[in-house]
């Protein structure tokens, strides 16, 4: 009874140590390659890093960028581009997740290596190929361009979350839609669409936040004189080694998407459309 | 559309045991039915009529064809030969928002981003149904049900038997022509089956549809249906009045699925040799030794709720004997008895056919 005792005693001592050990080196990666430079981020957003030039100390940077009407165009621009990506991808993905889901074996595998190839391959190749592509459209370096190269590149984003949803959804509930007089066109609207939201929203909020921050391609496909927020950042940088300003803008888009993380959560904990289902 | 006032319906292999004469304006017709997927032909020429306020039963193992037979009468498939009729209709061809036919899922497939109102009214609000109408129709459904104070509550916030309660009224509110119940108590508790069944057959002889009830479960058929049908292959082994088919079973197949029964040789049970017959248990009666038709030796006897099941051996034969208790039957396992029948009761068996190759 006493050693049976001491050694699931041992048995659990060790177990701790390891979760001990195991929170401790997360801690470490995190703090490291996330808090630390986000900390100091956060200080050069006030001119008190010490790095860089700038003209800006206290709030003076916050208040340039959310002051200006520059700023606010190159960000208004910048969420709408975003925006415009998310409902494309939204749309484009719908039947590959369908596909992904309800085709025939052969029809999955060429979906699904589809989707995800690109995801191999490295993002500045892809834009240039795309860039190749779309000069022989006539369509390079235009609003256009950058968006049908984001929706490229974060298309997979979109599909697996639809797809997991639509892998979910009861073929009976369209059968039974069906079979009590709504069209095809109703049945999507008030059957499917409802039950495939989550995945919708999850994939919305991902292409959403991945698209306001894409830097390369913009850089790439986009028109030089026409930057999105993610260039501003760069080049204010870079350029102008103002980390101040570059630091200040930086922090605002994070909490904006904070904010709207926080928000679509809550919008998946009042909606039970959006919320687990049993 | 039919201009004869009635039609007469058999089918040509004439495995009707009743024909059935509906007006050809009501109800629902399955004329010459036939499907095939790729291989397999799932449904081969099924003849089914059932008319308004009239609950058929098509009773079958699963890949009989009953699934394949639901998809044809909704609309999910079309056959490759035959025609469906409702209320006279031809709606071989119509998609299932066109039909009416309300369907009641073994898995409820009630829509789970709306309330249980909402759900009920779901159909009626695809035909534009004014809203006080709608409102009246559906609380005094679910009232029927017992569910009122329900209305609001998510379905994955009621128990199964509500669900499928719901489900039910569901199908019902939209006033369908016809009624289609697939396996609608297969994923319920056994206790919950009989009062649900009740209450089905309550509402729906009120509403006046015809209905099918596709079922491996031979209790739908026995405390549902008017009418039954057995389908094996794809094929009806034998339809007819649920009495009819029970008490003259045509073949071995249509015996032995629907209800228990003692199939021997025909000559063991006084029936013509070289054919088989059989006997329902309740149709056989153990006596004293010497008293009857055939003596033999209980081999077992059990109390099954409210009758006794012997099981009788009788020159290498198993009997199975079902009757009710009394305090004088008492009777020793491994005892002598005697067995004894009418010979009415005895029904000779068609040799089975040999089922033919998909």
């Amino acid at each position: 009874m006493m050693i049976s005792n001491r050694v699931v005693e041992e048995g659990r001592r060790s177990q701790l140590r390891l979760i001990v050990a195991g929170f401790v080196g997360v801690f470490l990666l995190y703090s490291t390659s996330f808090f630390v430079p986000m900390a100091i981020m956060l200080l050069a957003s006030t001119g008190d890093a010490g790095i860089g030039v700038s003209e800006y100390s206290g709030l003076e940077a916050y208040r340039e960028f959310l002051g200006s009407s520059y700023y606010r165009e190159i960000l208004l621009d910048s969420v709408q581009l975003a925006v415009v990506t998310t409902v494309v991808a939204a749309l484009v993905s719908f039947p590959l997740a369908h596909l992904l889901v309800r085709g025939s074996k052969l029809v999955k595998a060429v979906t699904f290596v589809a989707v995800l190839s690109p995801l191999f391959v490295s993002v500045v190749v892809r834009a240039f190929g795309l860039e190749l592509f779309l000069r022989r459209l006539g369509i390079e370096n235009s609003g256009t361009a950058v968006v049908i190269g984001l929706v490229q590149v974060l298309l997979p984003f979109m599909v697996l979350p639809l797809a997991a949803s639509f892998r979910e959804l009861d073929p009976l509930l369209v059968t039974a839609a069906r079979t009590l007089g709504a069209g095809r066109i109703r049945t999507a609207f008030q059957v499917s669409l409802p039950a495939l939201m989550p995945g919708v929203v999850a994939g919305a909020v991902l292409v959403f936040v991945l698209a306001l921050n894409n830097f390369a391609i913009p850089t790439i496909l986009g028109r030089p004189d026409d930057p999105v927020i993610a260039q501003v950042i760069y080049q204010s940088a870079t350029t102008f080694a103002d980390f101040t300003l570059a630091s200040a803008i930086a922090i605002t888009i994070l909490a904006f998407v904070v904010v709207l993380l926080a928000a679509t959560g809550r919008l998946g904990s009042r909606n039970p459309n959006l919320g687990q289902r049993e | 559309m039919r201009s004869a006032s009635s039609l007469r319906m058999a089918s040509a292999s004439g495995v009707n045991d009743a024909e059935v004469v509906v007006p050809s304006d009501r109800g629902v017709r399955l004329e010459n039915l036939h499907k095939r997927y790729d291989q397999v032909h799932a449904v081969r020429g099924v003849d089914i009529t059932i008319d308004d306020g009239e609950i058929f039963a098509l009773l079958g193992p699963s890949g009989s064809g009953k699934s394949t037979l639901m998809s044809l009468l909704t609309g999910l498939a079309q056959p490759d030969e035959g025609r469906v009729y409702i209320h006279g209709n031809d709606v071989t061809a119509a998609p299932p928002e066109r039909r009416n036919v309300g369907v009641v899922f073994q898995s409820f497939a009630l829509f789970p981003n709306m309330k249980v109102f909402d759900n009920v009214a779901f159909g009626l609000r695809q035909r534009r149904t004014p809203k006080s109408e709608i409102r009246d129709r559906v609380m005094g459904y679910l009232e029927a049900v017992g569910l009122s104070d329900k209305a609001d509550r998510r379905p994955n916030q009621l128990s199964g038997g509500e669900q499928q309660r719901v489900a039910f009224v569901r199908a019902l509110a939209a006033s369908p022509h016809v009624l289609a119940l697939d396996e609608p108590f297969g994923s319920l508790d056994v206790h919950l089956r009989g009062s649900l069944r009740e209450l089905v057959r309550q509402l729906v002889k009120e509403s006046n549809v015809p209905v099918l009830v596709i079922t491996h479960d031979q209790d739908d058929a026995f405390d549902l249906a008017d009418r039954v049908g057995i389908i094996r292959n794809g094929r009806i082994e034998q339809q007819g009045a649920l009495s009819g088919v029970y008490e003259r079973p045509r073949n071995r197949f249509v015996a032995s699925f629907f209800g228990e029964s003692n199939i021997l040789p025909g000559e063991v049970l006084g029936a013509p040799k070289g054919r088989e017959a059989m006997i329902r248990p309740e149709n056989l009666e153990v006596t004293a030794p010497r008293e009857g038709r055939l003596a033999g030796t209980l081999r077992s006897c059990r109390l099954a709720r409210h009758v006794v099941r012997y099981q009788v051996e009788s020159g290498g034969h198993e009997f199975l004997v079902i009757g009710l208790p009394s305090p004088d039957n008492s009777l020793a396992v491994g005892s002598e008895v005697g067995l004894t029948w009418r010979s009415r009761d005895v029904i000779s068996l068609d040799p089975e056919a040999v089922p033919a190759q998909p």
